[in-house]
C-alpha cells in the first residue's frame, strides 16, 4: 500500500481532499487539543478536579477585578460591630472585607454613610477561568469534564455504532431473509421510541447492578476504581450505544446489499473463501467511507446527549466532573447576574466543541463521501 | 401510503405495551422496596407483609401488571412513593400542562417565524438577505440549547432589561416569551431552511406563472399558490425534526424557573419514585408516537393529490 503511485487509492484521495480543507483541519486540531487535554488531564493541570479552597470561592477570571457592592447605610449601627442588616450575611459567607468610605473611626459609621463591601476576590492568572462556589479551579473541571465527554463518545461510538452497528449491518445485509428481517424490525422498534425515555428506563434499571459489578471487580483488583466514575461511564455509554447502532446497521446493510452483487464477491464465494473472510476482506473495506462519514456526523449527537443526560441527573453523577453537571449547577439568572463565569465558561466550551464536531462532520462528508461532488 | 399508516398504527399498541411493561417491572423489582421505603427504617416484618398482601404486591407479576394497566386505562397512575399520600395525577397533570403550553408556544414561534423567514429568503433569492439568512439558519440549527438559554437571558434580561426572566404565569404571560424563543431557535432554523428550499421549488412551477398571468394579485399568488404548495414538504418533515426539540423543555424549565415536568422528573429519578417515572415515560412515549402519526395524517389534507388507502392517483 505504501508503494509510490498507490496514492490514487480511495483513502489517499479522501485524506488529501480532507487535508486540503482549512476548516476541516482547523476543527480536527481543535478537537485534538480538547481531547488531548481531556485524556492527559492530570498532566495538563496542576489542580485536582475536586481540590476545594473556600478562601477563594467564586473567584472571577483574571481580567475581572474584585466585585464591590456599594450601598448607603439605612439601619442604625453601634460601635464597630458590623450589624448591618443587609450585608451581614454576605460578609460572613464570603469572608469579604468591609471598608468604610466615610463616617467615624474604628468602624463607626452613621446612617446615610456609603458603605462598600467586597463580595468576591479579584481574579488571578493562577485560575484563568476563575473558581466555582467551592473554590475549585473551573478550567481544571472543564478539562476533566471534557475527559468525561471523550470517554463517553469513544465508548459509545466504538461499541454502539462500530461494533454493534457494523456487525449487525453486515450480518443482516449478507445473510438476508429471517436474520435481516429480525434485525431490521428490532432496529425500527428502538427508533420508534423516544430515545430519552429509553435511556431513562435503562439507566434507572442498570445503574445499581453495574455499580455492584464494578465494586466486585474493584474487590478482585485491590485498588479503587469506583471513585473514578467508571460505573457512570459504563451505564451511560451502554444506554446511548443501544439506541445508536441502528443508523449504522441500516447504512452498512444497504452498502452490503450493493457490494454483494459485485463479481469479486461472487468470485470469492466461487473459490470457497469462508463467509467471515469475505465479509471482512471484500465487503467491509468498500463500506468504510460512508461509515466514517456517519461516525463523524454522530460525534456531536453523542457528546450533546451526554451533556443533556448529565444535566438532568440521569448521566454522570457528582463528584465526577461533567460539562452538563457544571451547567446544571449554575443554570439560573442569579448566577448570570453575580458570577457569570461559573456558567459561561462551561457553556462556551460545550458550544465550541459541538460546533467543531458539526463542521468536522461536514468536512469529512465532503472528503470521504464518494457521492459528494 | 395507507399500508404505511396501518403498520404505524399496528406498532402503536405494541410499543406502548412494551414500554409500560418494562417500566412496570422495573418499578416492582428495581432497587428499593417501595413498602420498606414507606415504613421507614424501623418496621415490623409482619406489618410489611400485611401491607404487601393488601396492595397485592405478592401476586404474580402479570396479574399485577394487568391491574396496573386497568387502572392506567381509567386514568389512574397510582400514588407517588416520594410524596406520600399524593397521587401521580395530582402531581403530574398540572406540571405536564405547563410543559405542554411551553412546547406549544415554542412550536408556534418555530412555525410562524420559520415560515416567514424562509419565505422572505426565497423571495429575495440570490441577494445578501438570502445568503445571510441561510448562514444564520445553519448556525441556528446546531446551536445548543445550553447556549441559547443563558444567551437570551444575558441579552434580553440583563443588558437590555426588557423581558422578565423567571417564573411562570400561563400561556398569555410575558414570562413565556424568552423560554419559548430559546426552545424555538433550532425549530425556526429548520423550518426556515425547509420553507426556503421548497418555496424555491414551487416558484419555478408552471401554475405560479399561470396564476400571475391570469392577473391574480401578488398577495393571492403567494398565499394560495406558493405558500400552500411550499408547505407540504415542510409539514411532512416538521414532526420528525421538532420531536427532539420537545425534550429541551426540561433544560429551559430549569434555566427560567418554570414549574414544569423537568424538575419533577429529576427529583423522582433521584428518589426512585417509579410511579411518577412510569407515568411520565408512558404519557411521553404515547404523545411522541401519536405526534408522529398525526403528521402522517395531516399532509393529505394539505395536498389533495396524496390519498390514504392506496387509491388511484389519476386526479
Amino acid at each position: 500500500m505504501d508503494a509510490p503511485g498507490s496514492n490514487r487509492s480511495y483513502w489517499a484521495i479522501s485524506l488529501r481532499r480532507f487535508m486540503g480543507k482549512k476548516v476541516g483541519v482547523a476543527c480536527l486540531s481543535i478537537i485534538v487539543v480538547m481531547y488531548g487535554a481531556g485524556i492527559f488531564a492530570p498532566l495538563v493541570t496542576p489542580y485536582g478536579f475536586n481540590d476545594q479552597n473556600l478562601d477563594i470561592a467564586k473567584q472571577p477570571p483574571p481580567w475581572v477585578g474584585a466585585t464591590v457592592i456599594e450601598q448607603t447605610v439605612v439601619a442604625s449601627l453601634t460601635g464597630n460591630r458590623h450589624e448591618i442588616s443587609m450585608n451581614e450575611a454576605r460578609l460572613r459567607m464570603n469572608k469579604g472585607q468591609v471598608e468604610f468610605l466615610s463616617g467615624g473611626e474604628n468602624g463607626q459609621i452613621d446612617l446615610g454613610d456609603r458603605l462598600s463591601v467586597q463580595i468576591s476576590p479579584a481574579g488571578s492568572w493562577s485560575h484563568p477561568f476563575g473558581t466555582d462556589r467551592l473554590g475549585r479551579d473551573i478550567l481544571t473541571r472543564i478539562i476533566y469534564g471534557l475527559r468525561t465527554t471523550v470517554i463517553i463518545t469513544v465508548i459509545t461510538l466504538v461499541t454502539g455504532s462500530l461494533a454493534l452497528g457494523i456487525t449487525l449491518g453486515l450480518v443482516a445485509g449478507y445473510f438476508g431473509r429471517l436474520v435481516d428481517a429480525v434485525i431490521m424490525r428490532v432496529g425500527e422498534l428502538t427508533t420508534s421510541f423516544p430515545e430519552f425515555f429509553l435511556v431513562l428506563i435503562f439507566v434507572s434499571a442498570f445503574r445499581d447492578p453495574i455499580k455492584e459489578w464494578v465494586r466486585g471487580i474493584e474487590g478482585t483488583l485491590g485498588f479503587s476504581i469506583v471513585q473514578l466514575g467508571i460505573a457512570d461511564y459504563l451505564v451511560l455509554s451502554a444506554a446511548l450505544a443501544i439506541f445508536s447502532w441502528f443508523g449504522m446497521a441500516r447504512l452498512v446493510r444497504g452498502q452490503v446489499l450493493q457490494a454483494r452483487e459485485n463479481q469479486y464477491v461472487e468470485a470469492a464465494q466461487a473459490v470457497g473463501v469462508p463467509t467471515p473472510r469475505i465479509l471482512l476482506r471484500h465487503v467491509l473495506p468498500n463500506v468504510m467511507g460512508p461509515v466514517i462519514v456517519l461516525v463523524s456526523a454522530g460525534l456531536a449527537g453523542v457528546a450533546g446527549s451526554e451533556v443533556f443526560f448529565s444535566f438532568l441527573g440521569i448521566g454522570i453523577q457528582p463528584p465526577t466532573p461533567s460539562l452538563g453537571l457544571m451547567i446544571f449547577e449554575n443554570a439560573s439568572i442569579s448566577v448570570l447576574r453575580s458570577n457569570p463565569h461559573l456558567l459561561l465558561f462551561p457553556v462556551g466550551t460545550l458550544t465550541v466543541l459541538l460546533f467543531t464536531f458539526n463542521l468536522l462532520g461536514d468536512a469529512v462528508n465532503d472528503a470521504f463521501n464518494p457521492r459528494a461532488r | 401510503m395507507g399500508a404505511y399508516i396501518a403498520r404505524r398504527l399496528a406498532w402503536l399498541p405494541v410499543i406502548l405495551l412494551l414500554v409500560s411493561f418494562i417500566t412496570f417491572v422495573l418499578g416492582r423489582y428495581g432497587p428499593g422496596d417501595p413498602v420498606e421505603a414507606l415504613m421507614g427504617q424501623y418496621h415490623d416484618p409482619a406489618v410489611v407483609e400485611r401491607i404487601r398482601e393488601q396492595r397485592g404486591l405478592n401476586d404474580n407479576v402479570f396479574v399485577q401488571y394487568g391491574r396496573y394497566l386497568g387502572n392506567v386505562f381509567q386514568g389512574d397512575f397510582g400514588d407517588s412513593f416520594k410524596f406520600q399520600g399524593r397521587s401521580v395525577n395530582e402531581l403530574l397533570l398540572k406540571k405536564m400542562w405547563v410543559s405542554a403550553q411551553l412546547n406549544i408556544a415554542a412550536l408556534i414561534i418555530s412555525v410562524t417565524l420559520g415560515v416567514s423567514i424562509g419565505l422572505f429568503a426565497a423571495l429575495k433569492q440570490g441577494t445578501f438577505w438570502d445568503t445571510g439568512t441561510v448562514a444564520a439558519t445553519l448556525v441556528g440549527q446546531s446551536v445548543p440549547i445550553f447556549l441559547t438559554a443563558p444567551g437570551l437571558l444575558l441579552i434580553f434580561a440583563l443588558w437590555l432589561d426588557i423581558l422578565p426572566t423567571h417564573g411562570w404565569g400561563g400561556f398569555f404571560d410575558t414570562r413565556i416569551i424568552l423560554p419559548a424563543i430559546a426552545m424555538g431557535v433550532p425549530g425556526i432554523a429548520i423550518v426556515a431552511r425547509l420553507t426556503r428550499s421548497s418555496t424555491l421549488d414551487v416558484l419555478g412551477q408552471d401554475y405560479v406563472r399561470t396564476a400571475r398571468a391570469k392577473g391574480l394579485g401578488e398577495g393571492t399568488v403567494r398565499r394560495r399558490h406558493i405558500l400552500r404548495n411550499a408547505m407540504i414538504p415542510v409539514v411532512t418533515t416538521l414532526g420528525f425534526s421538532l420531536a427532539g426539540i420537545a425534550f429541551t423543555s426540561f433544560i429551559v424549565e430549569r434555566f427560567f424557573g418554570i414549574p414544569g415536568v423537568g424538575d419533577l422528573l429529576i427529583e423522582s429519578f433521584f428518589a426512585r419514585d417509579y410511579p411518577v417515572i412510569n407515568a411520565v415515560t408512558l404519557i411521553g412515549t404515547t404523545m411522541f408516537v401519536l405526534a408522529m402519526l398525526l403528521v402522517d395524517l395531516i399532509y393529505p389534507v394539505l395536498d389533495p393529490r396524496i390519498r390514504l388507502g392506496g387509491g388511484s392517483v389519476a386526479e
